[in-house]
């Protein structure tokens, strides 16, 4: 149903697609030549034009090329140069990327990325010397996902970089990488990248087809191009990774995942990936096993407790006093006596008190948003106790909830959880324990349903795949662990070349 | 179209459900933590409960309210009108039943309280020596939360195997069994003190009997495995060293009492059973002119204490085959054992009171001489 149209959309776009691109040739007089490149992007500022000679001219846009190579290498050749053919320029400069083109408009954007054209009088040719710089931010360490111990480095939004970071931690000539252009204002580039033979063939197939059947105008971050190529578009949960950690990138590739690199994003796309995966950490094989187990497991914890607590809560306040243990009885309905609000009330608003100091902090710059801590913490937490407005245990249940719900390693997956009380708050208060197992059901329903490029989203739970148990809710020790889980496996290759794998994996790390 | 529909069929089924479950906000309403039960004039009973209220400005408090009806949800609706909260029976936690009422019969109330699914069938029950209503209403100096005071009481002698356990499930259980009675804790006010006083036997639902609390031990080694416990035991001085030792009584603690009993039936026809108990403890307290690390006098001890033990026991099946309340098993036992019984509640209520039991007690001491 959401699918359908879009195609039609495609369709329609690819016939327009194949009328326009119509072959411009390149006028061999200079004015003529000036004429129709000044037309065809608009004179803007930033074009230069520069006569070398009375025959030789250069044209480029000023801030996209290296200066310093314009200046040394290219124009004291030119200039020795007077009124030589193209093909003879082509020889003489020393540039690697050097291009003939007889074809107007696809001069035109390598000149948008960053090309020299060179035009001489009398040919209908153009020299195009790519010597692009990119104006990009140095590399810093991850902010979202930060680690304690390993690698400090994230990406940055340039696809080259980012690509030059992969492959340092993978030199293997398997490492395939398929470039895509999407966004027909944009003309965004991106990078598929996968390990041939090790990464299911399936998989690789799934993302290309998908990819070639967007027909997007424009795609600023990979976040957008995650939901537009993701399995269900209604589905509150991620099924695709975002990752700023090259490490954690290229792990996912090692263990047989697909990934996406979008140019001017520093998220990167991994897939297919499943619900578990998104609660463990690339640190957690940098700590010893048992450590790591225990922070995964406290993990699941969390999460579990960050949904249904607060439900639980008000459903044992709401329906069900029997429920509550004799010792807690007391404080409990101490605590609530003076609250003139029903119990789902005085959560809801709470919770919704905590959202808005969370959203607050992160919209706020950092030298404000301490003050934000401070005055919701202290301020309104304390102030609302002592009004009566609230009772302080709910304050106590609800920090824990917000807390358990941030230690989640995924920011996209630690969102879902916050936003899934509160339609589980609101059945609990309706209809009290009943109501919260209502929303148990239809969770894990929902979850079973979910799938990421078609393999399982609840793997290894179910379909149970007992190989990856060792690396699910525990972290066994890396023996123990299959490098590749049954899920994004390559199904032509055999066990034997999977550990040659392994093996010149660990030479090269 | 289709899901949409069935979107807000659930939407609205959501919103008018809602409507059908009561509320029971925990603050808004009364909680009854115990109830005592009393027989009154004209088959009628008294009903007095003890209610946690919550109050905002003081310190919430105990109110102990009081009716007369002729069914216990009767008295509820009249204690329910003198109440600024309603009254809620989830939280209950101890029944108790006056000693008149126990003696005219508790079945119905016990069936009642099965009945009440709010009530949960791990509450305890107890008997009280004179009425309910005078224990309850009674303002203790140091008990603030009578309640609560009583069911603590309860809860951790039941755990220590101070008194025999009777929840309701327990009690229900063994009622509901053609061929075996229940027995229920007696409780008694003593001055400022609220304390247990022995075991009441029931037959049928009534009252017939009581011994004294200082024979809980033998009636739970009787009626159960036993885990750990603590006995005092005075034993004939003279049969154990006449030479050393002059006095005529010897007194000794045991401690860490592990028991394990059995109910073999050796002769159907004659209704004969077998008692064997298995008792392994340590010395806790001993004269000290005793040498402990006298081997042969360590076995004269136990056989003391042997003999001591199956006194009592004996008395007290003695005992509970006159009022005949078989609050032991031994029926049920008899039933498993014995293929094609056929028993019937009338047949082994006969066949209780003759019954031979050959009691036979093994005692070993496996530590002493442990100091604490």
């Amino acid at each position: 149903m959401f699918r359908e149209p879009k195609k039609n959309a495609t369709n329609s776009n690819e016939q327009q697609n194949k009328e326009e691109p119509e072959k411009l040739p390149i006028p061999a007089s200079k004015r003529e030549f000036l004429d129709v490149l000044k037309e065809k992007v608009h004179s803007p500022a930033d074009l230069v034009i520069k006569n070398i000679s009375a025959t030789v001219t250069i044209v480029y846009l000023d801030f996209l090329i290296d200066g310093k190579i314009l200046n040394e290498q290219i124009l004291p050749i030119l200039e020795k140069e007077q009124s030589a053919p193209p093909k003879t320029i082509k020889e003489k400069l020393p540039i690697a990327e050097i291009d003939l083109s007889a074809e107007l408009n696809k001069s035109v954007l390598e000149m948008l990325i960053g090309a020299v054209l060179i035009h001489s009088e009398g040919h209908s040719e153009l020299v195009i010397a790519k010597i692009s710089s990119y104006q990009s931010r140095g590399l810093s360490a991850p902010e979202n996902e930060s680690q304690v111990i390993g690698s400090q480095v994230g990406f940055n939004e340039n696809l080259a970089t980012n690509i030059s970071l992969i492959r340092r931690y993978i030199t293997n000539p398997n490492l395939c990488n398929e470039k895509f252009t999407l966004g027909k204002d944009t003309m965004t580039s991106l990078s598929v990248l996968y390990i041939d033979g090790i990464a299911s063939e399936q998989h690789v197939n799934t993302i290309r087809q998908r990819i070639e059947d967007l027909d997007i105008s424009d795609l600023l971050d990979s976040a957008v191009l995650s939901e537009l190529i993701d399995d269900n578009s209604f589905s509150m949960f991620p099924q695709l990774l975002l990752t700023e950690r090259p490490d954690r990138f290229c792990d996912g590739l090692l263990s047989g995942k697909v990934g996406i690199v979008v140019n001017g994003s520093s998220m990167a796309i991994l897939c297919p990936y499943t619900f578990i995966e998104f609660f463990q950490s690339r640190e957690d094989q940098n700590l010893r096993w048992q450590i790591a187990t225990f922070i995964r497991l406290l993990r699941f914890m969390a999460m579990i407790i960050s949904i249904f607590f607060t439900p639980i809560y008000v459903a044992a306040l709401t329906f069900h006093y029997e429920v509550i243990p004799q010792p807690l009885l007391v404080p409990l309905s101490e605590s609530r006596a003076i609250v003139p609000f029903p119990p789902i009330i005085e959560a809801l608003v709470l919770e919704l008190i905590i959202e808005l100091l969370r959203e607050a902090g992160a919209r706020l710059p950092t030298k404000v948003g301490q003050t934000i801590g401070i005055v919701g913490g202290i301020v309104l937490g304390t102030a609302a106790v002592e009004a009566g407005i609230t009772s302080n245990i709910l304050i106590i249940i609800i920090a824990l909830c917000a807390l358990a719900s941030f230690t989640t390693p995924n920011y996209l997956m630690g969102n879902v959880i916050r936003i899934l009380r509160f339609p589980i708050i609101i059945l609990a208060g309706f209809w009290g324990f009943f109501g919260v197992m209502l929303a148990f059901c239809f969770l894990i329903i929902h979850l079973l349903r979910q799938s990421s490029l078609g393999a399982p989203y609840m793997a290894p739970i179910y379909p149970p795949r007992w190989k990856d148990w060792p690396d699910s809710f525990i972290r066994m020790p890396l023996p123990f662990i299959s490098r590749q889980s049954v899920n994004s496996r390559a199904q032509s290759n055999n066990q034997e070349t999977n550990e040659n794998l392994a093996k010149e994996e660990k030479v090269i790390r | 179209m289709k899901k949409g529909n069935i979107l807000i069929v659930l939407l609205l089924s959501c919103i008018l459900v809602t409507g059908c479950t009561s509320q029971e906000i925990l603050e808004r309403i009364g909680l009854v933590t115990l109830i005592g039960y009393d027989a009154a004039e004209e088959d009628k009973v008294t009903a007095t409960s003890v209610i946690r209220q919550i109050n905002p400005e003081l310190q919430s408090k105990v109110e102990v309210q009081s009716e007369t009806e002729s069914t216990s949800r009767g008295t509820r609706v009249k204690v329910d009108m003198k109440t600024s909260k309603k009254l809620a029976a989830g939280q209950l936690r101890v029944i108790l039943f006056g000693e008149d009422l126990a003696k005219n019969g508790i079945e119905d109330a016990l069936h009642t309280t099965m009945m009440n699914n709010e009530i949960s069938t791990s509450i305890y029950l107890a008997v009280v020596k004179g009425t309910s209503k005078s224990l309850l209403e009674y303002p203790y100096k140091d008990v603030t939360d009578v309640g609560q005071h009583i069911y603590n009481l309860m809860d951790h002698n039941i755990e220590q195997q101070h008194i025999i356990s009777s929840t309701l499930h327990e009690i229900v259980r063994d009622n509901y069994s053609e061929v075996r009675n229940f027995a229920l804790p007696i409780l008694r006010k003593n001055g400022e003190f609220i304390q247990f006083d022995g075991t009441a036997f029931f037959s049928h639902g009534k009252m017939v009997g009581n011994l004294p609390a200082g024979d809980n031990f033998y009636i739970l080694m009787m009626q159960d495995n036993f885990k750990d416990s603590t006995l005092e035991l005075v034993l004939d001085g003279q049969s154990i060293d006449s030479s050393k030792f002059e006095e005529k009584q010897l007194q000794i603690a045991i401690d860490s009492i592990k028991t394990k009993r059995k109910i073999k039936v050796v002769n159907p026809e004659q209704n004969e059973f077998d008692l064997t108990i298995d008792m392994k403890c340590r010395l806790l307290e001993i004269n000290s002119l005793i040498p402990t690390s006298d081997a042969k006098l360590l076995e004269k001890i136990e056989k003391a204490i042997n003999e001591k033990v199956k006194n009592e026991l004996s008395r007290i099946l003695k005992y509970s085959q006159e009022v005949n309340s078989d609050i032991y098993g031994f029926g049920e036992q008899y039933r498993a054992q014995v293929r094609g019984a056929k028993l019937t509640d009338q047949k082994w209520r006969e066949m209780f009171q003759d019954m031979k039991v050959n009691v036979d007690v093994d005692v070993e001491i496996i530590r002493n001489g442990v100091f604490e």
